[in-house]
This record gives structure tokens, C-alpha cells and sequence, in this order.
């Protein structure tokens, strides 16, 4: 078996690759003035993940964790012009610094064996800032659509899951003692049911493709710490090791898969930026037809995301299913309901996310074009897909890697399962090209109809302006969930004759709520608690000289008393 | 006989969680007619058939008069009066529809924690009856505070009834019947002069909307911007 | 035997929705188109030519096919006879996620034709199909606790008499969840309704409108397919078990029949309710399911 090291490298190796190659193309025009400062942080942020994975210390560990933040945030500020670029990097490095600031305690605790619990809080926060643990997720959905495409594939495919490398290397599973084991599984669970969920749901009504993006991460890395999660659960009983061992293999090939699936997921949004000029859903339209290689591959690794068999998608997400089944059935009370926990959360996270990939694929790619840049845009430079297609063959490998990867994880345990699933989706694959052939021998070539316009209640001059928009498409579910995703809606009232109305305009816009609920009002009443403090700062070298001797003073009479 | 007295119970929670979301009166009205009809018959399927033979004549005149009573009599005079108020057929509620039925399901949960605690094993009752019960007068109660309209008071006082005579059916099987018939009798007149007087607010006020009766109170005649609730269509 | 009830079961899908629609028809007053009519209607739409909406890609060609596809191979792992195609290690989540990426293509596909109309029907589907996946998935963990195992054909393996003794509330419970899901999933009354005409309150339906010929053929017939099997489901989840193959064969499809029927007199006596009641009806299955969930593992 390969170390954890080698495990968590690959991903980080190959979608760096595939980054470098599409970065090529993607940043062209005026952005190229800024090349040199691309290509100095790139290799940067590379060369800093893989020390992370690779450095032997707990000190070297932190530097190179600090240096992969720093040469990352260089990245996410490549377009720095842009005022929501610089926020988006501001709240990037704060989340980075904070996290190394946890991180550092953490050590600090374990060197004391009884501050075990203690050492754990500030790993999960430590961690959970780069993972995206809520409510630590808030940086995510800033700083990718901020980042060049490429940055955002290696942070959102490599970066955040060394997050739970951090979590594997620092506290081992097996090494635990059961009620620390309990700890950390409930603890990991808990988290990644609400970030599974909660980040689905909010990428929902997102309309910018690469923040619907961001929140799939925060979805994905849900799903992974659930897994962790219900195998330490599992784990810290004893007697149910094999089933532990297959819910953390689950989480473990989910990374990978995630890593390559939403790598090139963001590519592929990058492609559609670079020749659209926008990355609003709701403006595009009809890119499968202008981009027939970018649409095609972004349809079929969204199909996979969206954890749907035959692909890849669904294999880790099936061994935590099977896991959680296996917990239901053990009959212990805990077991099973963490069991019922880790089923329903995926169960909603699958509709949900089934959902919100079938929104970005149809309303992005799909249909009638409801811009003029979405109608004039013309394929990438090969290269760009060319790196979405390497990604792609990886991802085509891990539908029989996850299954010998998990066989070789748990020493056999359920093999066959994995092994009839793939056996399922090669006959699903099979029984489609079968009957696509049946469709063509019924029906040839010369009996197709040419292309008709669409039936729109007998109304002839359908205009692209009728076509359901993205918002409309998540609307229903929105409106369901709105207790949670409160959601701003501005209506605009039509101008004019009520006969042939004009100007009437509706948008909607969801915020993070973590960000939004939590920090911002954190921050700012932690701000205004800081001016008070302010009035020290005077500038007046008399009033620095009474602090100290106030400050020596302090310390004399402290220094007698005890 | 255990097995068809246990599923009827458990149609009685299935129609629990059914009536704390239903939205139509009508169709609320039917499911309460449907637990008429089950808790009628259910002294019948609860009869220790095996050990006793066949149940006296009391025990049948009791099913026969319930069933009609409870699952035809009361049902039509709410269907009467719910067409003659002219009450728009919605039930209206304060606490929601998802809410109510997450509220059953706890009930539900906490009935059958309580009945367990109780241990109430009647000679031939079964093991759910009083769970069930709880949870049916539960539900009742629900829908007597958490619903608007008058008619739902009534509909929910006959759900919380037939929760009641469950329990009856359950643990006092022998002298129940007595206090049956005299909680039937005390229902029959509530429901007629309820139905009754639904009829005549709504005449009167052209409401049934609990909530604008509330202002008939002394303390909102001091607030003459309340008035012109009182005349709402 | 195996690939023997799969044809089986392929050859008599369409017959089931005639059970369904004489059924109305019989309440209705009315003689009925007869029992055979999705066969004729078939074999007519498979001689017609295939129209395709202007903007669309090859993702509307294919969706049908891979919409059919997905049932056929959900119907091939089935255990009809009490075992399928080595659906002793096929997991029971598998068979709904093969449907959920049947269903995938029907959306994406809906959303090709660039239609308002598809789309909407589109954006539907896919807010009640992700609301009904808690519930099945409480009502795969009920079925994995009474059956011990995860695979479809254990979780499918009938239900002993002492079982339908111990937890009749239970399994009254869960048929009554399971049977919304059912409804919600073939898209029938009162969730949808498949024989409106009106574009607007449609769902399915709606998602294919610009769809003909033999792409149409597949898809009614994917929908009797899907119809059948979900009924089966339903079916084997409680049937006794019997031990004879044949036996079980027969009773299956012998309870989907029945089902039908069922199905017809419920689409007959009751109205469709509105969309905004529809997330309503699916928490108080969910909560059905739950409570006996809560029944199996506490007495």
C-alpha cells in the first residue's frame, strides 16, 4: 500500500500539470504584461504543497504550511486591480494566518499528553480553515472566482485536501484510544454532514459558475470528512474494522476523485471566461455548440461530480454509503445513528448536487445563447482542453482505481461490491451504445428531421429570452430552503403603458452565511473594540515612557507579591 | 385478531401525520371519519377472540353505535356545516404544516417512550394502543390550538375523542364502554351546537376566524383600526 | 431463468400502465383505450421520423437512450425471481443512483431543447426527485435493519410471517412512505399528472415536449419500465418468502398487477395537489419512514 505521503502527492503532481498547461492559454492579452508574476508564484505554491506532504518536522510542516498560504494568496491576487480581487485575497490570507496561528497551538498542545482534546479544537480549526470546515469555509467561495482558473483547479484540487492530510499525519486514526477515536469521528462527522449540505445548498442559487464551484469544494470535502468521520466512529468500537477501514477508503478516493473531477471542472470554467468575458450563468448559454470539446468535457466531469454512476464520482461516495449501512445494521444505538446521519446527509447532498451540476451543464452550455458574447464564442486554443482531457483520463482511471484501491485498503472486505458496481456501469454504458446503435438502425440518417423550432405553446418566434434561466431552475428549491439560505430578491417594477411593459427586472443574490452572519459582524465589533485600545497609540513619546514604567512597575510588585 | 387491531393502529398514526398536514378541509374531515369507522370496529378486533369466543351483544351494539356515530353521524353534520358556513375550504394554520407534522412525529416518539414506561398490558389490548392513543390526542390538541378556524376546534376535539376512546379500547375494555357511551354522548351534543354555532358566526360575522373573534373582546373596542376586520367578505 | 424474468419483465412494462389506465377508465365511465394500447402506441412512434429542436446538441440525441438505458440496466440487476443477474453483490444503493443518472440525462436533456417549458418541467423534476432520495434512503436503512445485509437481493428477499407479525406497524408505515415515493417517481397523481395537457403543470411531460419519433417510443417506454419495477420493489419489499423462484416470479409480478390497480382507483378518487404542497406530503413520508425506522430498532 502507498504511504500517505505518496497518496496525498498525486493529486497535487497531476492537476499542477494539467494547471500549467491550460495557464499557458488562459492568460493571454493584457494579463500577459503580468506573466512573470504568474509564473513566480505558481511553481511557489507547487513546490510549498509538496514540501508540506513531503517535510519531516512538525516545525518544518508549519513553515511550509505558511509558505504554501503565502505563495497561494500571490495567485488568488494575480488580477489584483480588481476591488473584489483584493477583498477576495485580504480574506484569503486572514483565513491563511489564522489557521497557521491554530496550527501553532495545536503543537504547543501536544506536546502535553493530557491537552489531548485541546490539540485536537485547534487541528480542526487549524485545518478546517484550509479544508473548509463551516463556518471556517467563508474564504472558498471568495477567493476562487477571484483566482485565475489554474490557481483555483490546484487550490481547489490539491490544496484543500492536505487539510485532512494534516488531520491523517498529526492524529493518526489507528493510534487513538476509543474516546478520543469517538471524539474525532463525531467531531468530523458533524462537520462534514452540515459543510456536505450546507455547501451544496448554497451553490445552488449561485449564477457565477466558478462560486458554485467553490461551494461544490466545500460540499466534496463534507463528504470526505464524513467518511473519515463515520470510520473513526466505527473504529474506536473495535470490533467493526473493516467497515471503518471501507469508509475511510471511501473518503480517501474521493479526494483523488475529487481532486481530478474539479480540477477539471475549473478549467473548464476558465475556458468559458476566456472567451465569453463572463462567468454568470444567466448570460451564457448554448457553449456546447460554440465549444464542443470544453462543453463536452465539462457535461461529463459535472455528470461525474454530481457522484452519478458509471463514472468515477460515485465509487467513494458508494463505500460511505456502504459503511453507513454496515453501521445501521450493527444495531448499537450510536453506531446507527451515526449510520442514518452519514446515509441521510449524502442522500440529500446526491439530489442536491445532482441538481445544481444539471443547472451549470444546462444553463451554461445548453440551449438557446441569452448573450451576444455567450453566441459569439469560438473554441480554445487545443492546449486548454487538452489539460482538461489529461485530468479527464485520470478520472476514467479511478473508476477501476477506486475499486482496486479500495481492495487493496480495506484487505478485500465487500471487494465483490465495488467490483459488480463497475460490472453495472460498463453494462449501463453497454446497453446506451446499444441502443443509440437500435435508434440509428430504426431511425437513419435520412429520416431524421432537420432541426425544427421548439414547441412553445403554439407561439412562433421563440427568442432566447424565453428560455428558463439558471435562477429559475434552482428557484423552487431556493424558496424551499430559504430559512437557511436567505436570499435577497430585488424586483424592479415595469415602467410605463401596463400593455407593453418595459424595464421590469428580477435578481436574485445569496450570500455565504458563515461570512456574512458570522465573521463580517465578528470582525467589525472586534474592530470597534480595538479603537479603545487605540488611544494608547498616540504617537506622544511621554505617554510610550509612562506604559513601560507603568508596565516595569506592574511587574516589580507582581515579582514581591508571589 | 392482534395482528388486524395493530394494523388498524397503525393506519390511526398514519392518519395522524396525514391530518397534521392536511390543508383541505374536507379531505381532513374524511380522515377523521376514517378514524371514526377504525375506532369504532376496534373493541371487535381487540376482542380476545381465542380465549373468549364471540363477544356479547354489548360489545357489538357498542362498535355498531360508535362506527355510525363517530364515523358517519358526526363526519356529515361537519360536511354540513362546513358547506352552509360557506368557510373558504382551507384549514389555516398558525403553527405550519411542516412544523405540525415534525410536532406529531415527536409526539409519536415520546408516546411510545411513555407507554413503555407505563406498562399498561390489558388483558387483550395490544401493546401500541396506548401509544397510539397519545399521539391521536396529541394531534388533536395540535389542531385545536395551532389551526384558525372555528370548524378545526371541532374537528380537532373529535380527533382528541377518538384518541380517547383508543385508550379506552386499550386498558378499561370491560367498564370502558360505559364511560364511552357517556363521552359519546357528551361529543354528539358539542359537535351539534358547535356546528351549530359555526354556522350562525359565520352568518352573523361572515367569518369563522378565530382570531377576529378575539377581537370581540372589551379590550379591542378601544382600537377603532381593529374594525375593519370585523367585516371582512 | 435470470435473464429469462428480465425479458419477462421487459414484455409485460407497458401492460401495467393499460392495468392503470383502464382502471381510470373504468371509473370514469368510460370503455377505455384497452389494455394493449402503450404496445400499439409504441410500434407506431417507432415508424415515425425523429424531430429535433433547433438549438439542440448531442445531449438531447442521446438523452432518451441513455434515460431507457438506465431503467433497462436497473431492471437487470433486478431479483426478480429472488435473485437477479449476481445482484447478491450489487448494493441496494446502486439501483437508485442508476436511476438518478437515467433521470440526469432527461433533465439535461429537457434543458437542450432551450425551451421554457422543458425547462421548467426540468427544474421540477429535479427539485422533487432530490427531495424524495431521504426517503428512500430511510427506507433502504429499515429494510437493511429487518434484512441484515446491504446487497438488493437480500434487502429484496421477502419478509418472513414471524417478521409481519413482530413489526406490522412498521412495515404498514414504510409501504405507506415507500407508496409516495413510488407515486412521486413515476410521476403520477397526485404529484403529476401524466395525461394533462396543459404545458404549465406538467413535469414529466413537460421535459418531452419537443421529443418524437422513436425517442419518444423510448421514453414512454423507459416510463412503463421504470413504473413496473418501482412497483416491484414495493412489491418484493413485503411479500412472504416462499422459496421457490418461480413462486416469488409469479407473486412479484402478480403484486405489481395489483399495484396497478391500487394505483388506477388512487389516480380516479383523488385530486393532484398543488406544486407547493408537494415538499409537504414527502417530509410526512420521511417522518412515516422515520418512526418506523424508530419501531424496528426499539421493539
Amino acid at each position: 500500500m502507498i504511504s500517505l505521503e505518496t497518496f496525498f502527492s498525486i493529486p497535487i503532481l497531476v492537476v499542477s500539470v494539467a494547471a500549467a498547461v491550460h495557464a499557458t492559454a488562459y492568460i493571454h492579452g493584457e494579463a500577459r504584461r503580468h506573466l512573470v508574476r504568474f509564473w513566480g508564484f505558481f511553481p511557489a505554491t507547487v513546490a510549498s504543497m509538496l514540501a508540506v506532504v513531503h517535510v519531516g518536522g512538525k516545525l518544518q510542516f508549519l513553515l511550509a504550511w505558511e509558505a504554501m498560504g503565502l505563495a497561494s494568496a500571490g495567485l488568488v491576487a494575480f488580477e489584483s486591480k480588481e476591488k473584489s480581487v483584493k477583498k477576495a485575497t485580504w480574506i484569503y490570507l486572514l483565513a491563511c494566518h489564522a489557521g497557521a496561528c491554530a496550527l501553532m497551538l495545536t503543537g504547543v498542545f501536544q506536546m502535553r499528553p493530557d491537552a489531548w482534546i485541546a490539540a485536537f479544537a485547534f487541528a480542526v480549526v487549524g485545518f478546517g480553515l484550509k479544508i473548509g470546515f463551516p463556518p471556517f469555509h467563508a474564504w472558498l467561495p471568495e477567493a476562487h472566482p477571484a483566482a485565475p482558473a489554474p490557481a483555483s483547479a490546484i487550490m481547489s484540487g490539491a490544496m484543500i485536501p492536505l487539510g485532512f492530510f494534516g488531520l491523517l499525519k498529526f492524529f493518526p486514526i489507528a493510534r487513538l484510544s476509543s474516546f478520543d477515536a469517538q471524539v474525532y469521528g463525531w467531531t468530523l462527522l458533524a462537520l462534514g454532514a452540515i459543510g456536505a449540505v450546507g455547501g451544496i445548498l448554497f451553490s445552488l442559487p449561485q449564477s457565477n459558475l466558478k462560486r458554485l464551484l467553490a461551494f461544490s469544494s466545500v460540499e466534496n470535502m463534507g463528504v470526505v470528512s464524513m467518511g473519515l468521520g463515520l470510520g473513526a466512529v466505527l473504529y474506536a468500537r473495535g470490533d467493526f474494522t473493516p467497515p471503518a477501514l471501507l469508509a475511510i477508503a471511501g473518503a480517501l478516493v474521493h479526494i483523488l476523485n475529487h481532486a481530478f473531477l474539479k480540477g477539471a471542472l475549473f478549467l473548464g470554467a476558465g475556458s468559458v471566461l476566456r472567451q465569453t468575458g463572463t462567468l454568470d450563468q444567466d448570460r451564457l448559454g448554448g457553449l456546447l455548440r460554440r465549444m464542443p470539446f470544453t462543453g463536452s468535457l465539462f457535461t461529463v466531469n459535472a455528470f461525474a461530480l454530481a457522484g452519478l454512476p458509471p463514472l468515477n464520482g460515485f465509487m467513494g461516495e458508494l463505500a460511505i454509503y456502504v459503511s453507513a449501512f454496515l453501521a445501521i445494521n450493527t444495531g448499537d444505538p450510536v453506531l446507527a445513528s451515526a449510520g442514518f446521519l452519514v446515509a441521510l446527509a449524502l442522500a440529500l447532498t446526491g439530489g442536491l448536487a445532482a441538481t445544481a451540476y444539471a443547472k451549470s451543464i444546462g444553463c451554461a452550455f445548453l440551449g438557446e445563447s441569452r448573450s451576444r458574447e455567450a453566441a459569439d464564442a469560438a473554441e480554445t486554443p487545443k492546449r486548454m482542453y487538452f489539460a482538461q482531457i489529461f485530468l479527464s483520463l485520470f478520472s476514467l482511471a479511478m473508476i477501476p482505481g477506486s475499486v482496486y484501491f479500495i481492495h487493496k485498503f480495506t484487505g478485500g472486505f465487500k471487494t465483490e461490491i465495488f467490483i459488480m458496481t463497475a460490472m453495472v456501469g460498463f453494462t449501463f454504458v453497454a446497453v446506451v451504445v446499444s441502443l443509440l446503435l437500435l435508434r440509428r438502425f430504426i431511425c437513419p440518417r435520412g429520416k431524421m428531421k432537420p432541426r425544427l423550432p421548439v414547441w412553445d405553446c403554439g407561439y412562433d418566434a421563440p427568442t432566447s429570452r424565453m428560455a428558463y434561466t439558471a435562477t429559475a431552475f434552482t428557484q423552487p428549491l431556493v424558496d424551499l430552503f430559504r430559512p437557511i439560505l436567505k436570499s435577497r430578491r430585488h424586483v424592479q417594477p415595469f415602467k410605463g403603458d401596463p400593455a407593453a411593459p418595459s424595464g421590469a427586472a428580477i435578481a436574485t443574490e445569496t450570500d455565504d452565511f458563515a461570512l456574512g452572519g458570522l465573521w463580517r459582524p465578528l470582525f467589525s465589533r472586534a474592530a470597534r473594540l480595538f479603537q479603545r485600545v487605540h488611544l494608547l497609540q498616540s504617537g506622544s513619546l511621554h505617554l510610550y515612557i509612562l506604559i513601560i514604567l507603568i508596565a516595569v512597575l506592574a511587574l516589580l510588585v507582581a515579582a514581591l507579591v508571589s | 385478531m392482534i395482528t388486524l387491531s395493530e394494523i388498524a393502529l397503525a393506519l390511526y398514526l398514519v392518519s395522524d401525520l396525514v391530518l397534521a398536514g392536511a390543508n383541505r378541509l374536507k379531505s381532513a374531515v374524511r380522515f377523521v371519519a376514517m378514524q371514526g369507522v377504525v375506532v369504532g370496529i376496534l373493541p371487535v378486533l381487540m376482542w380476545n377472540w381465542a380465549d373468549e369466543g364471540c363477544p356479547g351483544a354489548r360489545v357489538w351494539i357498542i362498535a355498531f353505535v360508535n362506527t355510525l356515530v363517530k364515523g358517519v353521524a358526526l363526519p356529515m353534520l361537519l360536511m354540513y356545516a362546513v358547506r352552509k358556513a360557506r368557510t373558504r375550504r382551507e384549514l389555516e394554520p398558525i403553527v405550519s404544516f411542516h412544523l405540525s407534522q415534525l410536532i406529531v412525529f415527536f409526539i409519536a416518539i415520546g408516546a411510545f417512550a411513555v407507554g413503555r414506561l407505563l406498562h399498561v398490558h390489558a388483558s387483550s389490548a395490544s401493546e401500541l394502543a396506548v401509544p397510539v392513543a397519545l399521539t391521536t390526542m396529541g394531534t388533536g390538541l395540535l389542531l385545536i390550538c395551532g389551526r384558525k378556524k372555528a370548524i378545526t376546534q371541532v374537528l380537532g376535539f373529535l380527533i382528541l375523542e377518538n384518541g380517547i376512546s383508543v385508550f379506552g379500547a386499550a386498558i378499561l375494555l370491560e367498564y370502558g364502554i360505559v364511560v364511552e357511551l357517556g363521552i359519546l354522548l357528551d361529543v354528539f351534543a358539542l359537535v351539534f351546537i358547535l356546528g351549530i354555532a359555526v354556522f350562525q358566526i359565520s352568518r352573523t360575522f361572515s367569518s369563522t376566524d378565530t382570531d377576529k373573534l378575539n377581537h370581540l373582546g372589551d379590550t379591542h373596542l378601544m382600537h377603532p383600526h381593529h374594525q375593519h376586520d370585523h367585516v371582512h367578505a | 431463468m435470470n435473464i429469462l424474468s428480465v425479458i419477462l419483465a421487459a414484455l409485460l412494462a407497458p401492460l401495467f400502465i393499460g392495468i392503470v389506465n383502464q382502471t381510470k377508465a373504468f371509473f370514469g365511465g368510460r370503455r377505455g383505450p384497452g389494455l394493449f394500447r402503450l404496445y400499439r402506441d409504441l410500434f407506431k412512434l417507432v415508424r415515425k421520423s425523429c424531430p429535433r429542436p433547433q438549438p439542440s446538441t448531442w445531449i438531447f440525441d442521446i438523452s432518451q437512450s441513455v434515460s431507457l438505458a438506465s431503467v433497462i440496466a436497473a431492471a437487470a440487476v433486478f431479483p426478480w425471481a429472488g435473485f437477479g443477474l449476481g445482484s447478491t453483490m450489487v448494493p441496494a444503493v446502486l439501483f437508485f443512483y442508476i436511476l438518478a443518472a437515467g433521470r440526469f440525462f432527461t433533465v439535461i436533456g429537457a434543458l437542450d431543447a432551450g425551451n421554457a417549458f422543458e425547462g421548467m418541467g426540468a427544474s421540477r423534476e429535479m427539485q422533487f426527485s432530490t427531495l424524495v432520495e431521504p426517503v428512500v434512503f430511510v427506507v433502504l436503512g429499515f429494510l437493511v435493519i429487518l434484512n441484515g445485509d446491504v446487497s438488493l437481493s437480500s434487502i429484496l428477499s421477502g419478509v418472513s410471517v414471524e417478521t409481519w407479525r413482530e413489526s406490522i406497524v412498521a412495515l404498514i408505515l414504510v409501504f405507506v412512505a415507500f407508496y409516495a415515493v413510488f407515486l412521486l417517481e413515476n410521476c403520477r397523481v397526485p404529484f403529476d399528472d401524466p395525461e394533462t395537457h396543459l404545458e404549465l403543470t406538467m413535469i414529466h411531460e413537460a421535459m418531452l415536449l419537443d421529443v418524437g419519433g422513436v425517442d419518444l417510443a423510448f421514453a414512454l417506454y423507459a416510463a412503463a419500465l421504470k413504473f413496473m419495477l418501482l412497483a416491484a420493489f414495493l412489491v418484493a419489499m413485503f411479500i412472504p418468502q416462499s422459496g421457490n423462484a418461480w413462486v416469488h416470479l409469479a407473486s412479484v409480478f402478480g403484486g405489481v398487477a395489483f399495484i396497478s390497480l391500487v394505483t388506477g382507483v388512487v389516480e380516479s378518487v383523488t385530486a393532484r395537489v398543488r406544486f407547493f404542497k408537494t415538499p409537504q406530503m414527502l417530509l410526512g413520508a420521511l417522518l412515516m419512514a422515520s418512526l418506523a425506522v424508530f419501531f424496528l430498532a426499539c421493539f
